[in-house]
């Protein structure tokens, strides 16, 4: 008896551990069959390309292929205006060429991107994303490349399916490291403004004189080029707004509106976040607190950013990781307000809580822009999305609900196991500036960093009540791909009412993904919004209009009483642009109750009853007086 | 357990109400970590959810304070539940909630059921750390340094008061012997390749290494007191770490220790076998006291 006694204690304690673990293992979900499938059809449909990727200087050897990680990107319109969407991809080795793959509309796409003089943009520097905008309405859609170390790059299109360069005219050449580039028409007078997110600073100490000099990281001045800190780093890039001129030049006003902080940003996501008609700002930092910023346009103008802080003062809207990597802003939950799905960084075997986030929008007149965000992502299922990139909402099986997609990892090496996790986590604990010369990084070689990771597909089920519930189905749907990605451009290149996606991958190949799915039973319904920049309206004594493009422009469709909800901001999304119709899932929804749509300029537009726009279809709706 | 406070009074259910003493080196340590806890939220932020440290230092008080109170009848504020709550909220990382309640019931256990000779084998909040990491299914990680700011003032103020805090509890040469040794396997991963100096000697910066010097090494009852076994103690637990950092093992430090409060009694009888050590090791009692 005493001998059991002496082992009590001991099998109290393991029947603690035991409990304690049952407790907190994950549970095995049973994934239903949702029929939703893709094929990746890229090499069937002539849409190939291997990423190359950037060789900067033998200074950065070491760490190279972390500082070679970037650069595939893709943008997904209709340039040519045949009603076929197109794609715009981007290579970063140097002599590369960017490709623009026509839609032939027979199921086949061709690299048109020599004949129309948007091939050859690496003859300098290194592509890193791409933006179409029709800058000046003139109802074609112009070409932005932002680039690493080399001025970026501006195509204004003919119309004739050829592109001139308008840098120089434009005044968009900055030279510095843009890693992020949307258009947003943040003063509401119908001319597309367009911001970049920069990442290296544009200038470094030299290490020998003292001077800031140019950072060129194909030919250094300095090996001190990273991040102050992991988490509270401000020696990256200044983010630009350049405001649209009107006269086919823009001028930055960054300072002038509030932008001026010198993060390492990655993506910038703009809407109206705060449904005043007005378009916010969310940047996604590297190594920092990620910003939000509500335009003052509802009480001031000219307009200009204000930034929002949390309950403790900090930047942001509540505790992020600071690896923001990605935007997009959607309404998920069909309540009328725009949410924020950002991506960041999770490793189960090296960091499980930085995981991504999905900031469900709410009204709060106590909060900064009267709005409150909390972060669901891990109770709805969005969380893990590995080492992710770009993220976008869709809804891919046209249920009516909103779902996430998202590509991730960073390097992958030839032995999954032999990883660089130790040494970065190493590195990460530290205190300020010592990581910020690459010398003192050890040598990466062809280590794997969170490489082999399956993409993400999180489809949202049909919820009880307001509660949102996703599923994780990637590999089920037949998105098996394990390249690193990076952009993601949705479009329905084949009109056939469901959306497919082109991935960009990162010194790899692309995927264009074809919506495969059992879609008999859902309806659809998509939308091109034009708007009329020379249709002005005063309001409070003030001008305004809404650009072609209808930046901002916000659509709404009631079903059966159900509100969805779209936001003209498809260029939302890391290296990301999808095409600028709007779609809608309809589930089995068989005609629609009304549209709604609000224009920049502020006119609405409404259109009731089930024959204005029939169900299955594409429509344009053009702004009118 | 000896119990370091005043008793008040005794009601008449017979439980006596114990107030701590202003000396008692558990509240220097419980000041030092609240303060950074403070600090960082306000000042620097760690952005640590409040949820997840709240929920790791009430259950670890909690059932500090009741146990207590069923074995011995007294009614004690938990400092060492609370030290140990604070360093798993601080330490630990996950994305679920309950791996912090987890974590916390677990270290308290160690406390009362896994006890050599009267007193307990593991440093709490270093067993909830190991066993989190070992059983939570990819759930659970340590939080890296950095994500605190990196401020190095910061490092430093907490270290002179980590260091100043081992002083009190005559645990100055093990914490001493500790990061001595740590900077040779430091300095000997480097000669064999593994990094330059920032790479091996920077993570001494770092609030992971700060908080597990300053909160777990020191630990009176899991740590041997003669201050020569001290010192051989802590270059244990850096060699072991050292060893393990050149295996790229995360967490190494979390790990060393485990594995050294496991073998305590043999290392103490190594120790005492050798020159020099043959004298039995003290009580282990802080000098407050």
């Amino acid at each position: 008896m005493k001998k059991v006694k002496s082992y009590l204690p001991i099998a109290m304690m393991l029947s603690i551990l035991l409990i304690g673990s049952w407790m907190v293992k994950p549970v095995d979900l049973v994934v239903p069959d949702l029929n939703i499938r893709f094929n990746d059809v890229s090499a069937d449909v002539a849409c190939v390309n291997v990423h190359s990727k950037v060789q900067l200087a033998s200074e950065f050897d070491n760490i190279m292929p972390w500082l070679s990680s970037v650069g595939a990107a893709a943008a997904a319109a209709d340039f040519d205006n045949d009603g076929l969407q197109d794609f715009y991809v981007t290579n970063s080795g140097r002599d590369s060429f960017n490709r623009l793959f026509r839609n032939r509309g027979d199921g086949r796409f061709e690299d048109v991107a020599a004949i129309a003089g948007v091939h050859d943009c690496n003859r300098q520097g290194a592509s890193m994303d791409a933006l179409f905008v029709d800058y000046d309405n003139d109802g074609d859609q112009d070409l932005y490349v932002v680039k690493w170390a080399a001025p970026n790059i501006f195509f204004e299109n003919n119309g004739d399916g050829s592109f001139s360069d308008a840098t120089e005219q434009t005044g968009l050449g900055y030279w510095g490291y843009a890693n992020g580039v949307v258009a947003f028409d943040y003063n509401r007078d119908g001319l597309p403004d367009i911001m970049i997110a920069n990442y290296f600073a544009e200038k470094v100490r030299d290490a020998s004189t003292g001077q800031m000099l140019r950072n060129d990281l194909w030919n250094p001045v300095s090996t001190e080029v990273m991040h102050s800190t992991f988490t509270h780093a401000d020696n990256g890039g200044r983010n630009i707004l350049y405001h649209n001129n009107g006269d086919g030049s823009f001028r930055d006003v960054s300072l002038d509106v509030g932008l001026g902080h010198t993060g390492w940003s990655l993506d910038i996501g703009s809407g109206d976040l705060n449904n005043d008609g007005w378009p916010d700002l969310y940047i996604a930092n590297d190594f920092g607190a990620d910003e939000l910023y509500f335009n003052t346009g509802a009480t001031e103008f000219p307009p200009r950013f204000k930034m929002a802080v949390d309950g403790d003062g900090h930047p942001g809207i509540g505790n992020d990781w600071w690896k923001g990597m990605n935007v997009d802003i959607a309404d998920v939950n069909a309540d009328g307000r725009l949410d924020i799905y950002v991506t960041n960084i999770l490793a189960r075997r090296y960091k499980t809580d930085e995981g991504n986030m999905l900031w469900l929008n709410s009204p709060d007149a106590a909060m900064p822009g009267n709005s409150k965000f909390n972060n669901i992502s891990e109770d709805v299922g969005t969380y893990d999305g590995g080492w992710g990139w770009a993220g976008k909402f869709c809804d891919f099986n046209n249920d009516g609900l909103m779902d996430i997609f998202t590509v991730n990892g960073f390097a992958t090496g030839t032995d999954r196991d032999n990883t660089y996790w130790f040494a970065l986590q190493e590195m990460v604990t530290q205190t300020k500036n010592n990581a910020s010369d690459t010398r003192v990084w050890p040598p990466m070689g062809d280590r794997d960093l969170s490489g082999h990771e399956p993409n993400r597909l999180f489809i949202q089920l049909p919820g009880t009540g307001k509660d949102l519930n996703f599923v994780e189905y990637a590999l089920s749907s037949g998105i098996t791909d394990l390249y690193n990605g990076r952009g993601i451009a949705l479009a329905d290149y084949d009109n056939d009412g469901d959306i497919d996606m082109y991935l960009a991958n990162q010194d790899a190949p692309n995927c264009l993904y074809k919506n495969e799915s059992d879609l008999q039973h859902s309806n659809w319904i998509g939308f091109e919004l034009r708007g009329n920049p020379d249709a002005a309206l005063q309001i409070n004594g003030q001008s305004f209009r809404s650009s072609r493009d209808a930046l901002g422009a916000r659509i709404e469709i009631f079903t059966a009483g159900v509100l969805q909800v779209r936001e003209q901001n498809t260029v939302n999304g890391f290296a990301s642009q999808s095409e600028r119709r709007l779609h809608f899932g309809l589930g089995a929804r068989s005609a629609i109750d009304s549209v709604v749509v609000k224009w920049p300029s502020g006119r609405v537009a409404s259109f009731a009853g089930a024959d204005a726009f029939a169900i299955n279809k594409y429509h344009t709706i053009e702004e009118s007086l | 357990m000896k119990v370091q406070g005043s008793a008040v009074s005794a009601g008449a259910s017979g439980i006596r109400w114990i107030m701590p003493n202003i000396r008692d080196p558990r509240l220097t340590l419980l000041a030092i970590l609240s303060g950074y806890t403070a600090l960082g939220q306000l000042v620097f932020y760690f952005n640590i959810s409040f949820a997840h440290l709240s929920a790791a230092i009430v259950t670890c008080a909690l059932i500090d304070l009741v146990i207590t109170l069923l074995k011995s009848r007294k009614l004690m504020i938990p400092l060492s539940g609370m030290i140990t709550g604070l360093s798993l909220g601080l330490l630990l990382e996950s994305f679920n909630g309950w791996v912090f309640v987890i974590a916390a019931i677990w270290s308290i256990s160690s406390k009362y059921l896994i006890r050599v000779n009267g007193t307990h084998v593991f440093n709490p909040s270093n067993f909830g750390i190991v066993a989190a990491l070992l059983l939570c299914h990819g759930t659970a990680t340590v939080a890296p340094g950095s994500q605190w700011g990196g401020e190095i003032m910061l490092a430093v103020i907490v270290l002179s008061f980590g260091l100043l805090m081992s002083y009190r509890v005559n645990r100055l040469p093990l914490v001493l012997g500790w990061a001595l040794g740590f900077v040779t396997m430091g300095l000997l991963r480097m000669a064999l390749g593994q990094g330059g100096l920032i790479f091996v000697l920077g993570p001494i910066t770092g609030a992971e290494f700060m908080l597990f010097t300053i909160s777990m090494v020191p630990d009176p009852k899991t740590s041997p007191s003669k201050p020569a076994v001290q010192v051989a103690w802590g270059l244990a637990i850096a060699l072991l770490d050292g060893l393990m950092r050149f295996s790229e093992m995360r967490f190494s430090m979390f790990y060393a220790l485990f594995i050294l409060c496991a073998i305590r009694p043999w290392f103490e009888i190594l120790m005492e076998r050798l020159p020099g050590m043959q004298s039995a090791p003290e009580r282990l009692q802080p000098r407050a006291s």
